[in-house]
């Protein structure tokens, strides 16, 4: 295959840690090279025509795998599929060769108006008729699998539906999409709507799990009731570590990454993280 | 049913979460309002981040009390309609000029600044003129050129000199003077690599670029640039703005 990009080819993710990349690391990145064993960025920070984002993308392709990770394609909105938004993405795709395109498990639009933020869709079999249909159009747009991703959320709807779990297992299988398992999230649903961490990963179909996302979040409490804000902005926590240890052990290991987005550490921090994911990756792989 | 589910929860998360929509989230200690909250405060703060990334200087100016309630003002008016955030924001200038700040009435000027330079930060590179080519076009034929403007190319005619101020802001200053007096400052924005250019323009040179940008042939926008300043020099001013790079291409 042709690729732009012959010292980093297009090819499965490793099995190791990568991070997300954001502005704020653009120049110690460029400047001091570090080992990345891949780098994730958010696929609309690179939506421009030009500009130094691209240039910068450039630079991080021709050394490292890169994933894509979409925000704002609004998957499960009832609004139609917005073929700009999707035809900038393929784009993007079709420049720089990721090895992963992910989504969102979410929606993001009512007629036109977009919430920019990761809604939660009720797990009915309406909406996965719904979200099964859109993963499949994008799909074909982008001649590719796409990954899709379990959000935190913040309400719990009173409408009949599957777990969630078992929700993502039958999208993978009608769809053929991969999966994005966002170990952090997991945790903060258990955590603010009691939802069984084990049951839903117990639900995943192992061979759909083709990426791993671990975040910090923030808990807040109000008037006594405590509710996890999934902030992005703090190194991992204990029990998100015990999860996703489990979740390694269940799966064996895949590509995992460190997502941070707001007040963001100096990059040693995100290396620091990514080692310890790389520990229990490597870990696993002595188990097996 | 996802529908209607989908526009309450919007409208909730803009602010206003309708009853029936509260009656369908489970409350677990708080109240479905306080859990729709989230949503609500996430949306404000994501959107405010955005402008003041399109506005930093603006942003510093009016101070985060200052600036949240303009961004407040403006969320309303003007809801997002994009998943890409980096187009978000272009009207921030007429909504302060709808209202503007009787202390600082120049703000509405350094806004339309500070999008140009935003817009142009994301604007692709194309080659530069080919002036060859361009020498080659016969005498005759000169005023039935048009010409292509560079994607990156703001203009910007403002009524306050805000130049000097967003440039010492962005230099870092601590407390910028603020523009003393009105006094129209014709303004060209562009991008050479990853730095932003930003020069002065003469009120005639301003309206033939303007005119050239907006596809008038050469004959229709040196018309429009002499009506506004009947002294300019027409092709020592197209000259200007060649050297500058301006202008990318043209078509006969």
């Amino acid at each position: 295959m042709n690729t732009r990009f012959p010292s980093a080819p297009v090819r499965p993710l490793p099995a190791v840690a990568g991070i997300g990349l954001r502005a704020e690391h653009y120049d110690v990145v460029l400047r001091e090279q570090p080992a990345l064993g891949w780098v994730e960025v958010h696929s609309e920070n690179y939506f421009g025509s030009g500009g130094r984002p691209l240039a910068v993308l450039e630079a991080i392709r021709a050394r490292h795998p890169l994933s894509l990770h979409g925000v704002g394609l609004s998957l499960g909105s009832t609004d139609p599929l917005d073929r700009g938004h999707l035809r900038q993405l393929k784009a993007l795709c079709d420049r720089f060769e990721p090895a992963l395109v992910s989504e969102h498990l979410s929606w993001g639009s009512v007629g036109g108006v977009h919430a920019n933020d990761l809604l939660p869709l009720p797990c009915t079999t309406e909406a996965l008729n719904h979200v099964c249909a859109r993963v499949a159009t994008v799909q074909d747009a982008l001649g590719r699998t796409l990954l899709v991703e379990n959000i935190s959320r913040y309400v719990d709807f009173r409408i009949p539906s599957l777990p969630e779990g078992e929700f993502l297992a039958t999208l993978a299988r009608r769809t053929g999409c991969g999966l994005l398992l966002d170990v952090n999230n997991l945790y903060v649903n258990a955590r603010n709507h009691g939802v069984d961490p084990h049951a839903f990963l117990a639900a995943l179909p192992p061979a759909a799990i083709a990426e791993i996302h671990l975040a910090g979040h923030t808990e807040k409490t109000l008037r006594g009731t405590s509710l996890l804000i999934d902030t992005h902005d703090r190194p991992v926590c204990p029990a998100v570590w015990t999860l996703y240890a489990e979740a390694i052990a269940r799966f064996g290991p895949r590509p995992t990454l460190i997502e941070w987005d707001s007040a963001l550490p100096p990059l040693d921090v995100l290396l620091a993280e990514a080692a310890r994911a790389d520990a229990v990756l490597e870990g696993r792989r002595h188990a097996a | 049913m996802l529908r209607e589910l989908q526009r309450d929860f919007l409208a909730a998360v803009r602010g206003s979460a309708p009853p029936r929509l509260q009656g369908l989230i489970a409350g677990r200690g708080l109240e479905p309002a306080e859990r729709l909250m989230v949503y609500a405060n996430n949306h404000r703060l994501t959107l405010t981040a955005a402008l003041a990334g399109a506005y930093p200087v603006l942003a510093r100016t009016l101070g985060e009390g200052g600036f949240h309630a303009l961004a407040a003002r403006y969320l309303l008016a003007h809801p997002s309609r994009s998943g890409d955030l980096h187009g978000y924001g272009a009207a921030l200038a007429d909504v302060i000029a709808a209202a503007p700040p009787p202390q600082a009435p120049w703000l509405a000027e350094l806004a339309r600044l500070e999008w140009a330079v935003h817009t142009a930060y994301f604007a692709a590179l194309p080659p530069a003129l080919a002036l060859d080519a361009l020498r080659g076009v016969a005498a005759q034929d000169h005023p039935r050129l048009r010409f292509v403007a560079h994607p990156a190319l703001g203009l910007v005619a403002s009524a306050w000199p805000v130049l000097a101020y967003w440039e010492a802001a962005t230099d870092g200053a601590d407390d910028p003077l603020p523009p003393p007096a009105p006094a129209a400052e014709w303004l060209l924005v562009l991008r050479a690599g990853a730095d932003i250019t930003i020069g002065r323009l003469d009120a005639g040179t301003y309206t033939l670029l303007a005119a050239l940008a907006a596809g008038a042939t050469v004959a229709e926008a040196c018309a429009d640039a002499l009506a506004a300043a009947p002294d300019l020099d027409p092709g020592t001013a197209l000259g200007g703005l060649f050297a500058r790079g301006a202008l990318v291409g043209f078509h006969l």
